[in-house]
């Protein structure tokens, strides 16, 4: 009996280490162990010179370590999803996204209350708050099992990194320059990873719930959605996509390598100058040809505040002028910042 | 710092000093089959206490970075995993060897 006691602790110790070991070395590394217990009660019975028992399970056990310290020492490093060294920034990023979820929704029902005063009774019904803070809990997780994604995969292309450079030969000549505070800043990893997070957001929401792409109003008591299509615009899917995965690169190498280079800005030129001519694209396809850019400014707000809620419901091709202005003004930013940028990237790094 | 603080500080410390020392008699003792616990045993014998907590991990790591290889063999009716100094164990065993013998005649000669 006192032998299958002892036994059955070690099993029991066993399957406590089993439970905190990864699945695919659980089995192995048991096995193992359970032949050094064994060999190791067997000895201190020996040296004891009495058979074995319980007692003698319960020191070899205590001397081998917690269950859950042998199972560390066993597990290979670097299994994170986000290591200690993400962590913070996954933190910042993560409340930034919540933060401003947050602040949308408030805006959300702010306008909605001021554009439908009348509603309001209606809109505080328990039920209407139930899903109201249903939806803001589910888009919620949404986006941190997203950004958990976007950081996982990050994690997996730092991981060994500084094992890498530890073995390859270094020469002091080619130490970089100490970038400037400016630069410093801009590759800063909450900013760099949240622009990650952000496109990989909207290249989700774009390409795998394409039903979902538009612009959402709440008329008083439901939401609605106004696709794009509706409003007679085209997105060039296959180049937005393009672009999108090449800002990812960009950002994730800036992010690995911490600073901004000189390649590194030309190729954020690039994606500039990609970028206007998608928009330009977007704005010449024939799709909203004719359409003048002047109605929001041209006694459009006079309307009142809200004009652009009740057009969501009754005039689509001034909503779709508006859509056009919003990207003829994207368009012009993004034409002016590129230019900007080439001036920096010039003075700093002449090429002539 | 005396009494019990005193001694738990020194073990830390001679622990410390023996860690590094652990993968070299670990690989010094390989070139003939072992399974964790005769290793432990016979690494025991020529004076060096090894924790079991750190000598069986450690033999699976040595494994990953394959300077050990390893086999299942059932002996006296009980299975074990046996280990064996690989071909790239025995060039790193050799330099760190000799990296050993140099730190040993260094500290030997700074604590004259």
């Amino acid at each position: 009996m006192t032998r299958e006691k002892a036994n059955d602790l070690i099993e029991r110790y066993l399957y406590k280490v089993g439970e905190e070991l990864p699945a695919k070395q659980r089995d192995d590394v048991k096995a193992e162990l359970r032949s050094l217990l064994l060999d190791a009660l067997e000895d201190r019975a020996a040296e004891a010179g009495r058979p074995v028992d319980e007692e003698l399970a319960v020191e070899v056990v205590r001397d081998f370590g917690k269950p859950e310290q042998v199972a560390e020492r066993y597990r290979p490093p670097g299994q994170y999803l986000i290591g200690p060294r993400l962590f913070p920034v996954f933190l910042d990023v993560a409340k930034i996204i919540l933060i401003g979820l947050a602040v949308v929704f408030t805006v959300f029902v702010g306008l909605s209350l001021a554009a439908y005063p009348g509603r309001m009774p209606e809109m505080f019904r328990p039920s209407s708050v139930i899903d109201f803070v249903d939806t803001f809990v589910k888009l919620a997780l949404l986006n941190l099992a997203l950004l958990v994604a976007v950081f996982a995969i990050i994690e997996r292309l730092s991981a060994g990194k500084p094992a890498t450079e530890a073995r390859t030969e270094w020469d002091p000549h080619d130490l970089p320059e100490v970038p400037s505070q400016e630069d410093r800043e801009r590759a800063s990893q909450p900013s760099l990873v949240f622009k990650i997070y952000a496109i990989v957001a909207l290249f989700s929401w774009v390409n795998f719930f394409p039903e979902t792409f538009g612009i959402w109003f709440f008329t008083g008591d439901e939401a609605r959605i106004i696709h794009f299509s509706e409003l007679g615009l085209r997105f060039p899917l296959l180049l937005m996509n393009i672009w999108w995965g090449c800002a990812l690169a960009l950002n994730v190498w800036v992010l690995r390598q911490g600073r901004w280079t000189r390649e590194s800005r030309w190729a954020q030129f690039g994606l500039g100058v990609f970028g206007a001519g998608i928009l330009y694209l977007m704005l010449a396809g024939d799709a909203l040809t004719g359409v003048t850019t002047t109605w929001p400014l041209n006694g459009g707000w006079e309307r009142g505040p809200f004009a652009l809620l009740e057009m969501a419901r009754t005039d689509m091709p001034k909503l779709g002028k508006i859509l056009h202005f919003f990207l003829t003004a994207v368009l012009v930013i993004t034409l002016i910042e590129t230019v900007v940028r080439l001036v920096r990237i010039l003075r700093r790094y002449p090429v002539w | 710092m005396t009494g019990p603080a005193h001694l738990e500080h020194l073990d830390a410390l001679a622990l410390e000093l023996r860690r590094g020392a652990v993968v070299l008699a670990v690989l010094s003792q390989l070139g003939e089959e072992q399974y964790g616990y005769s290793l432990k045993k016979l690494i025991a014998a020529s004076g060096l206490e090894i924790d079991e907590g750190t000598l069986y991990p450690l033999l699976r790591r040595l494994e990953l970075q394959k300077l050990l290889t390893s086999r299942w063999r059932v002996e006296d009716g009980r299975p074990r995993r046996y280990y064996r100094i690989s071909a790239q164990g025995e060039k790193t065993l050799r330099a760190l060897a000799a990296e050993w013998r140099e730190i040993s005649n260094s500290i030997a000669r700074l604590l004259r």
